[in-house]
């Protein structure tokens, strides 16, 4: 990349773009996608500062200064839920991290290209399932009436029934299980392709130099695979301050006992505004969130260019 | 080839001008009704139908947009927000502040007195614009019981089985030895279905959203904490020793499953209800079981929310909002129109069982599973009491409604309706504290003793007492103007 940038400087721009024509050209539709989905909609960025009227329409309604927002902080839970999202990403993203690479070097490993593919498929089978039908996979385990862990799991074990849906301290552990079964394939896919893209002269040497296998994963596979980590984490990061809704409403069947550890900001947002229907308030919440996620990829950006400049995003 | 581009381009052009309609004077007016209720297959046929009537009483053409129960609230608001063709609609009573707030509505009583004598004639003034916030009224309430009798529904079966005295049960408490009872025999069974043990038998008026309400069926004029009122500490007490007790599924307090539906799967015993005219004929045929039933707590009380539950409002949207005043006149006077939209087409959807054509049924062969067309939802729709009858309810049950209704002990704050906006802040806060602390309660899944005054301390750490006090003083001044 870096040496791309050392052209000639004495080129006419024709020149120095022509070449590249096809690959704008190919640009264009996602371009064009990026705008009218992700760029246009910004302007909408103002209804979070407006109590909007829609008689009147949203540019002509009164503005409302920052009370829109006050709410997300006026209450002892916006620790709480400030708190969970955060610890929650975070976990997501070790486990996702940990859990992704060692599946790809496992399934990589794995003898056969048919076996291969099968393995890749059932991985990443739950990251193409419904919410909806995960909450009641959970619930046909942890179910205090008719569950498997209640009725035949912990019987076996010589254990008492545990009340899952009205303990909130299963839950953390829970969650980031069901959010790693669900999720893993999707990052899984990414490392897979970067350690099939490793040149396999690189493993012949290393093994002609002596490296056991162990020695071949920790010198050859890793290093290769720190650039998409890299990116997959950055990613992560820009969305620390946003929660898989589904998970965290659905699976946990929205069972109040358990909002010390399952409140975050996008279910009491959904909780608090349902039945209003105020759309400025839930406008603030949104672009609060995108503001801080913004920094954050910025801040963790600037740390990645420091550290090893190759690597960062830009 | 350029030539043939712009003879093309040119046709094009002619076709789109000479297919735009002509405005005239004359042209009938458009209207958009939106209800929530089940797809239903003829439905096409069924406004065919409609647009004859509307066409020949009126002068306006009529179409209707079906909201589905999951979804109607975000597609309402996706209408209203997105300027779609919309006129009226039904609001549910918790949407109305909101919706008069972002400025959705029309304010009916610029249109009512003079395009809607019919309502106010019908339902008297009172109620007919009673669906109001300082002054706007956000829509007319349908035509329905609105009282709220309430109590249990069991097994018929099961309570001949073992020897259970209706006639016995008139309180919560009346309920225990039944449970003790059955549960002896029928360890397994599962006695009392619902996440809303206290709150079907309504005896507060909860002055819409339960935050601050007036004890004694609003006989009191004092807002007070519903949480730290006597009956429901009572209420969650028992109901918590119902839960120890195995009478109440483990699950109850997240089961997304209707009552109705656990006790059609053949191991629970009952439920809570409100309890209607006609209501045991519609709960067998859901359940397949025969049923009993018995009124707790005796309570018949008339508040605000039950009267204006779901309302007839006009979409700010709507292009004339006095021509859908006309038409929500006509909708409630018209008995052709409300039996065309509830039930269908007379031969088709339904026909006549008696001589005096008054009760109907499905035409032969068809059953609820397999009818074209039987909306149902005469609660929502304006009037119910001007169509006519299904089969196995008495003749004369709209008149049992209104007698319902009228026997009913009005909430003194009836006819009062607060608005929030000034406390939104607190309500995203407390309507949290209700989600997390209500449905545990309610069900027995937590002991009261320590969870009750966690809630009470979350909600007034949530600005409670903010929201009485607000409440009390629209409520003190709302009082004083009667």
């Amino acid at each position: 990349m870096v040496q791309q940038n050392r052209m000639p400087r004495k080129k006419g721009f024709a020149e120095r773009y022509g070449k590249w024509l096809p690959l704008y050209v190919m640009f264009i539709p996602g371009a064009i996608y990026l705008f009218i989905n992700n760029y246009i909609p910004m302007a909408g960025l103002i209804i979070a500062f407006k109590r909007v009227n829609f008689s009147i329409g949203i540019l002509n309604s009164p503005w409302a200064g920052l009370s829109n927002f006050k709410y997300l902080f006026a209450t002892n839970d916006a620790w709480l839920i400030t708190r969970n999202t955060l610890l929650y990403n975070l976990a997501f993203m070790v486990c996702n991290t940990i859990f992704g690479v060692l599946f790809a070097i496992f399934i990589c490993d794995s003898a056969g290209k048919r076996v291969k593919k099968l393995y890749q498929s059932i991985i990443l089978f739950p990251f193409l399932m419904s919410m909806v039908i995960v909450g009641y996979i959970v619930f046909a385990l942890f179910s205090m009436q008719y569950g498997i862990v209640n009725k035949s799991i912990l019987p076996a074990l010589g254990k008492s029934p545990v009340y899952w849906y009205n303990e909130a301290q299963h839950w953390p552990a829970i969650l980031t299980f069901v959010n790693t079964w669900k999720v893993v394939g999707y990052g899984c896919l990414i490392y897979i392709s970067s350690i099939n893209g490793i040149d396999t002269e690189l493993y012949e040497a290393a093994a002609l130099d002596g490296a056991n296998k162990w020695q071949q994963i920790r010198h050859v596979t890793l290093p290769a695979l720190v650039p998409p980590i890299i990116t997959l984490t950055l990613l992560a990061v820009g969305r620390i301050f946003y929660s898989d809704f589904g998970l965290f409403y659905q699976a946990t069947r929205n069972s109040g006992m358990l909002y010390s550890t399952t409140n975050v900001i996008d279910t009491y947002v959904y909780r608090g505004l349902v039945t209003q229907g105020n759309i400025s308030m839930s406008s603030a919440a949104g672009f609060y969130q995108s503001i801080v996620g913004f920094t954050l990829v910025l801040s963790a950006n600037l740390v990645v260019r420091k550290v090893s400049r190759e690597n960062a995003l830009f | 080839m350029r030539k043939l581009l712009s003879v093309l381009l040119l046709c094009c052009l002619m076709t789109s001008i000479l297919g735009m309609p002509i405005v005239s004077a004359e042209e009938p007016y458009h209207i958009t009704m939106a209800y929530v209720g089940n797809e239903q297959p003829d439905m096409d046929k069924v406004v065919v139908a409609i647009n004859e009537l509307t066409l020949a009483e009126l002068n306006m053409t009529f179409d209707v947009i079906q909201l589905g129960w999951g979804e109607y609230a975000q597609r309402q608001q996706l209408m209203l927000t997105g300027n779609d063709d919309l006129d009226i609609f039904s609001v549910f009573f918790q949407h109305a502040i909101g919706y008069i707030n972002n400025g959705y509505l029309v304010n009916e009583a610029d249109y009512i007195y003079e395009y809607g004598k019919g309502i106010i004639d019908f339902m008297g003034e009172d109620v007919a614009t009673g669906g109001a916030v300082n002054g706007f009224i956000y829509g007319t309430p349908a035509n329905k019981e609105s009282a709220s009798l309430s109590g249990i529904v069991m097994r018929k079966d099961v309570v001949d089985k073992y020897d259970i005295d209706v006639t016995s049960i008139q309180t919560y408490e009346d309920l225990t030895p039944v449970f003790e009872k059955i549960h002896a025999g029928e360890p397994n069974m599962i006695l009392l279905a619902g996440t809303n043990l206290v709150n079907q038998v309504e005896s507060w008026d909860l002055l819409f959203d339960g935050f601050g309400v007036l004890s004694d069926g609003g006989q009191s004029t004092t807002v007070v904490n519903r949480y730290e009122t006597d009956e429901y500490v009572r209420r969650v007490s028992l109901i918590r020793e119902w839960y120890e007790a195995g009478y109440i599924m483990l699950d109850a307090a997240t089961t997304t499953e209707s009552s109705s539906n656990l006790v059609k799967a053949g191991n629970t015993f009952a439920y809570l209800s409100p309890i209607k005219p006609g209501f045991l004929i519609q709960e067998e045929k859901v359940t397949g079981y025969e049923l009993v039933t018995a009124y707790i707590e005796n309570a018949n009380y008339l508040y605000s929310s039950s009267v204006n539950f779901f309302n007839w409002a006009i979409a700010a949207n709507s292009k004339d909002p006095a021509k859908a005043m006309q038409f929500l006149n006509f909708a409630y006077t018209n008995s052709d129109f409300m039996n065309l939209i509830n039930w269908g087409i007379e031969g088709e959807h339904y026909v006549f069982v008696d001589e005096s054509k008054t009760i109907i049924d499905f035409p032969e062969g068809v059953d609820a599973m397999s009818a074209r067309y039987n909306l149902n939802i005469g609660w929502q729709l304006p009037n119910q009491f001007i169509a006519h009858v299904w089969n196995g309810n008495p003749p004369d049950i709209w008149a049992q409604y209104q007698a319902f209704n009228d026997s009913a002990t009005k909430s003194k704050a009836f006819g009062f309706i607060y608005d929030s906006s000034s406390v939104m802040d607190e309500l995203v806060a407390l309507n949290n504290v209700a989600d997390q602390y209500l449905n545990a309660l309610a069900t027995g899944s937590v002991d009261p003793v320590t969870v009750l005054p966690q809630l009470n301390a979350a909600l007034y750490a949530a600005g409670l007492q903010k929201v009485i006090d607000e409440k009390q003083a629209q409520l003190d001044a709302w009082l004083a103007t009667r």
